[in-house]
């Protein structure tokens, strides 16, 4: 059933994205469609999650496959919370395809596992709470590298004088996007402080490279914010600088 | 009930005939009025702008109206004969093509402009007002002011920018968005920079420095845009503040050096600066979009960005045509048969 109704999450973020092309361009405004598209997905995935929650009697994140459901489903969640200061024009039109891209690879053979038969015996509170905020950090940092891509697209077309195209006319201003990619990044950065702290509650043996990367990406975007808001930085390398940490804290996922 | 359009545009009338026939706004119902007394004249609208005035009519007969309607010209507006031959007439279903053409701005001077849709709601309302409309002169307009919302969201008729103005206006927005954050430097104190200034006021910048080597008339446009005047001298210390520089003076050499913005990007925190160098010979050295936060348009590229808007502008008139068409073919109007 997970399997299924994952599959149709796939169906629903891809059909948004192709309705939301054909609207890009007729240059109408994708944003109530993107929202809707995004609402019936997230509901869809919020079911799996439940479902495999209940098989396992935890948060469902012991398996790659559930990871990446359960990311994709933070992201879409996150989006859909955020208010309109962070869900800017096109935002949602761009979360589709990376959503897209989670729910496939998760679906994949030897990556997909099925729930699990046996719940478990023990649950760590503190454990359930870290990883799952983790993840939900990793949507709130996936929508905030989504808004550093429009930036980096958007500027490439304004230095280089290339001012045609319906994505470029519909495409928020290029402030909102940096503003709105540190808010986000803001939001994350909190929201990992709080797991790093429930982290060191755990009473288990733990990854001890994937905790440095953590713990170096967390630095680096807390940094990030610091320099942004004091010293200042060029927009084009908040948003690199931005992507690129994101680049490296992936590797902590692929290490859970 | 039938139909008639009398009227004279740009493209019809030198400015000296089409003044002969303007109507200003307050005299819009009186004029409609007029022609309500006239024989023949059952309805009446009278639109007039600075390129066109037209009379919309409703009348027992398009001939009789037509003919009533030029001796009342002619008569009442001392014209000569010689006047009366700019006039263009449209009868019957012409009439409602011809007004929805008009007010999707496709037969304005500046194609796909906006404004008229204003200005024929207000002659429409003076009308209104001054109860010289009925069914037939109802429906046309009501079908007209539906049908230009049909040609705004199903075309690109209305896109784009076509004046150096607000192509710089609208790049702005599209660096800061809302520009009522945004403060505006000027150097020079010429026309074009008055005009770009006053375009990027009306659509909400707030504070507007002026520096001009010749301080009096920096403090003359200061006054006129509600801004303040800066020494030449002291310019560099104003790019700190603001968001947008304007530059059109005189001199034969760059008047922002690369080497001389370097000095205040740490103290602006980077943040985005977008120039328009509107000089010829440039005004701003344009090695300054080296840096990652300067976005620089001179003259030329804001005016290819004008000129692609206008093509794009003509290559939608067909479909416009074709969807006024489509849009009248069930629009139920009376007096057009």
């Amino acid at each position: 059933m997970d399997r299924w109704l994952t599959l149709l999450s796939l169906v629903l973020v891809v059909l948004g994205t192709y309705f939301g092309y054909r609207k890009v361009r007729s240059g109408s405004s994708t944003g109530a469609s993107s929202f809707q598209w995004l609402l019936a997905a997230c509901i869809s995935q919020y079911l799996v999650i439940s479902i495999r929650g209940k098989a396992l009697g935890a948060c469902p994140l012991h398996e790659t496959s559930e990871l990446l459901m359960f990311l994709a489903w933070s992201l879409m969640l996150v989006y859909l919370l955020m208010g309109s200061v962070y869900r800017v024009s096109l935002m949602g039109f761009f979360t589709m395809p990376f959503t897209a891209l989670l729910l496939l690879i998760s679906l994949l053979p030897g990556v997909y596992t099925p729930p699990a038969v046996e719940r478990l015996a023990e649950v760590d509170p503190w454990l359930e709470a870290h990883a799952s905020l983790y993840i939900l950090a990793y949507g709130v940092l996936l929508l905030s590298s989504i808004a550093s891509l429009m930036f980096l697209f958007i500027n490439h077309q304004l230095k280089q004088k290339r001012l045609n195209g319906a994505l470029f006319t519909q495409m928020a201003p290029l402030s909102t996007l940096v503003t709105s990619s540190l808010r986000l990044l803001i939001f994350a950065v909190i929201l990992i402080t709080i797991a790093m702290v429930a982290g060191y509650q755990v009473d288990v043996e733990q990854h001890e490279l994937k905790n440095w990367i953590g713990r170096i990406s967390w630095i680096s975007y807390l940094g990030l914010i610091i320099v942004t808001y004091t010293r200042g930085l060029p927009p084009i390398k908040i948003a690199l600088s931005n992507l690129l940490i994101f680049g490296f804290s992936l590797l902590a996922i692929s290490l859970v | 009930m039938k139909l008639v359009c009398l009227g004279l545009n740009h493209k019809s009338a030198p400015v000296e005939v089409r003044e002969l026939f303007a109507v200003s706004n307050k005299k819009l119902g009186e004029a409609a009025t007029q022609l309500c007394a006239l024989n023949e004249v059952l309805e009446a609208v009278v639109v007039s702008t600075c390129n066109r005035t037209e009379y919309y009519l409703a009348t027992t007969s398009p001939e009789a109206g037509i003919a009533t309607l030029k001796a009342h010209l002619q008569q009442s507006l001392g014209l000569e004969e010689s006047a009366l031959e700019h006039l263009y007439i449209f009868k019957l279903r012409e009439v409602a093509v011809h007004l929805a053409s008009v007010i999707s701005g496709l037969d304005s001077m500046v194609l796909g402009e906006t404004e008229i849709v204003g200005q024929i709601r207000t002659a429409y309302q003076a009308s209104s007002d001054a109860k010289t409309t009925g069914k037939a002169t109802n429906q046309l307009f009501q079908n007209a002011f539906r049908i230009n919302k049909a040609v705004r969201t199903q075309t690109q008729i209305q896109m784009g920018s076509t004046s150096v103005g607000n192509v710089a206006v609208d790049l702005a927005e599209k660096v800061f968005g809302n520009l009522e954050k945004s403060k505006v430097m000027l150097i020079g104190a010429g026309e074009t920079c008055r005009i770009v200034a006053q375009s990027l006021l009306s659509r909400g910048a707030k504070s507007v420095f002026v520096t001009n080597r010749s301080y009096d008339k920096a403090v003359e446009l200061a006054e006129k845009l509600e801004g303040e005047a800066v020494r030449f001298d002291e310019w560099l210390s104003i790019i700190e503040k603001v968001d947008i520089v304007i530059s059109s003076t005189g001199a034969p050499y760059a008047v922002i050096k690369k080497d001389e913005l370097a000095t205040v990007r740490g103290k602006r925190k980077y943040r985005p600066l977008f120039m328009i160098d509107i000089a010829v010979p440039r005004d701003i050295d344009p090695n300054v979009s080296d840096f990652d936060e300067v976005y620089l348009y001179d003259i030329d590229s804001i005016e290819q960005l004008a000129e692609m808007a206008k093509e794009k502008r003509v290559q939608q008139i067909k479909d416009c045509v074709t969807l006024i068409e489509n849009e009248l073919e069930g629009a139920k109007i009376e007096g057009i048969k």
